[in-house]
């Protein structure tokens, strides 16, 4: 599209960048419109809804009139498609329905949770990027074969660790054994170091492997071989040509990285004792609290549905080919 | 004699061990002498030895025993996980694929939405929509993985479409499903195959996880996550109650993932 918008009329070039940034704006709102109905209908179907569960207990004596007064002050028990429209609604406005568990607003139970989440999220995507950068640079600079050899092995290995069984074997290994870092009793920055490193692991194999498989792609490629007999070392060509290129495919893999690192925080949360959204989901589906899976799901997809549509929009501004055609746009096809 | 290359020794070892897993699957009682549910309390919490090899857990069972009665438990289950999540995403991206135009569109809109909810929550939605249990924990892992072979299959069926030996047939006035199901399929087939093995690795540990956070089978049965699961209590005085366990689930998922790669890519032209 943007290959036939030529240079010289600037406005119909922006009008066709505008029209494209709501064609996509507009399915990224269909796709969240769609991973809300998909959750209500699967949570609506529940047997036996989460009110039943708690309030059907005979020790508390409730008298049939009275569950049914529970049930719609929580809303279930309006016709579907009426707590449909309201659910929908209440969302859109950023309420997300009550516990049913712990009888407390789901926004105000996200406002303390989200935080810790957010903190091992960043953390363990940090030291994801470490270890996928690192890899990449040790399986193609590293002077010995069988160094280049294990480096290139280790994702694949680590990729089919079981995150708890890593996490508990850190906390074995570090806190247990070498009495490094204690468990309990530390800040909420130092108390990251473990679990972020727990977290990262299986996120970053899947990124190092992809970022690996395009390294070696673009090594081969002419302008790298040009690099080369130009007199370049391999960590110059490495950085400022192989990188580059092999970084733009690996953009796309956002998305999935949020979404790895938010379901690897249910069992990191739940490995380290922490009181994030992951420990959250865990005892929400544990106790049939349909309100609070439901707001985790939509976070999850909107975050998801959000990083995707940047990386879109993006993707021409960080592609060197495509700035080349933007600047020169009568040469559109020279790649 | 010459060495085989390391590539060869670990596809002859993923075999191997995929071998005796199912031999351990159709019959436990041939790699042990113990009960995987009945242990001697007065020998808790032992560590590995001569007469336990993987030590004991809290209750004094065998930990070597309960891992071979978990793989056929575990096994089997991630199976049902994969055939879930093969069958359904197949049927979707075939469908996708071959009708193509509003129901190809309405089809990929619904893979997105898929892609856009993790595979964890996904699951965690349908164990709370099933209820706990094994199988329930083994489709629930499979609806998760639904989109991804939805993916794939349509990809391949789009592309094979258009080939001439389809249209061929099309032309010589077979049917639409004649069509997708004589022609365009078995085309799809290698990497369709290959990528169930490589989701087959997934489900094992998608299947334990569940198991870790307690969505699969109630406690005393031998199920590997369960295992890893209970013996978080003892970190500090029995570290062979997490780390064999975990190590079974590290070697079956290696395994399928080798295995895998032979299928997609036979000469091994890409790592």
């Amino acid at each position: 599209m943007t290959r036939s918008a030529p240079a010289t009329r600037p406005p119909a070039a922006y009008a066709e960048t505008a029209a494209r940034i709501a064609v996509r704006a507009g399915h990224a709102l269909l796709v969240l419109w769609g991973a809300f109905t998909l959750t209500f209908v699967l949570l609506q179907l529940m047997p036996g809804d989460a009110v039943m569960i708690r309030f059907m207990d005979p020790e508390l004596g409730l008298t049939p009139a009275q569950i049914a007064a529970i049930r719609l002050s929580y809303g279930t028990g309006a016709s579907p498609f009426v707590q449909y429209v309201h659910t929908l609604g209440q969302m859109l406005h950023g309420n997300f329905g009550y516990s049913v568990q712990l009888g407390v607003p789901v926004s105000s139970l996200l406002a303390t949770t989200l935080p810790v989440t957010l903190r091992l999220a960043v953390c363990g995507f940090v030291a994801a990027m470490t270890w996928t950068f690192a890899v990449a640079v040790a399986a193609t600079l590293l002077p010995w074969a069988w160094a280049r050899g294990l480096a290139r092995a280790l994702p694949g290995l680590w990729g089919a660790v079981p995150l708890y069984w890593s996490g508990i074997l850190v906390i074995q290994v570090v806190s247990f054994r070498l009495h490094l870092i204690p468990v309990i009793g530390v800040g909420p920055w130092e108390g990251m170091i473990l679990p972020a490193l727990a977290v990262s692991l299986p996120v970053a194999a899947p990124l190092a492997q992809i970022l690996l498989q395009h390294v070696d792609e673009t090594a081969n490629l002419p302008f790298a071989t040009v690099a080369r007999t130009k007199g370049a070392s391999p960590a110059s060509v490495f950085w400022r040509h192989i990188i580059p290129n092999a970084m733009l495919p690996f953009l796309t893999m956002g998305g999935l990285v949020f979404g790895e690192l938010l379901a690897g925080a249910v069992v990191t949360e739940t490995v380290f004792g922490l009181d994030g959204v992951g420990q959250l989901t865990r005892q929400a589906v544990a106790g049939q609290d349909v309100a609070v899976l439901q707001a985790v799901v939509m976070i999850s997809a909107t975050s998801f549905v959000t990083i995707n549509f940047i990386i879109d929009l993006l993707y021409p501004v960080l592609n060197p080919t495509l700035r080349h055609r933007a600047r020169r746009p009568t040469r559109s096809r020279a790649s | 004699m010459k060495i085989p290359p390391l590539s060869q020794i670990s596809l002859a070892a993923s075999w191997l061990l995929l071998g005796l897993l199912l031999a351990m699957v159709a019959d436990p009682a041939l790699f042990t002498r113990y009960s995987a549910t009945a242990g001697a309390a007065v020998e808790h919490l032992r560590a590995p030895s001569g007469a336990h090899w993987f030590g004991t857990d809290q209750l004094g069972r065998d930990v070597f025993a309960r891992i071979i009665y978990g793989a056929n438990r575990t096994l089997p289950a991630a199976l049902i996980a994969v055939a879930t999540g093969l069958l359904a995403g197949a049927g979707i991206g075939a469908l996708a694929g071959a009708a193509g135009g509003r129901v190809d569109a309405v089809l990929t809109g619904l893979m997105d939405v898929l892609m856009s909810i993790p595979e964890l929550l996904m699951s965690l939605t349908i164990v709370i929509l099933l209820g706990f249990g094994t199988i329930h924990a083994a489709i629930a892992v499979g609806i998760g993985q639904i989109a991804g072979f939805a993916r794939i299959v349509r990809g391949d069926v789009t592309r094979i479409s258009a080939m001439t030996f389809v249209e061929a047939a099309r032309g010589g006035g077979a049917t639409f499903a004649g069509v997708l199901w004589r022609h365009v399929l078995p085309n799809c087939m290698t990497s369709l195959i290959g990528l169930s093995v490589l989701r087959y690795s997934t489900a094992i540990l998608s299947i334990a996880t569940l198991g870790f956070l307690g969505y699969g089978a109630p406690p005393p049965a031998p199920e590997w996550g369960l295992m890893i699961s209970e013996g978080r209590d003892y970190l500090a005085t029995a570290w062979w109650m997490t780390t064999f366990p975990g190590l079974a689930v590290l070697l079956v998922a290696l395994a399928t993932t080798r295995i895998s790669r032979t299928i997609v890519d036979p000469a091994g032209k890409r790592r």
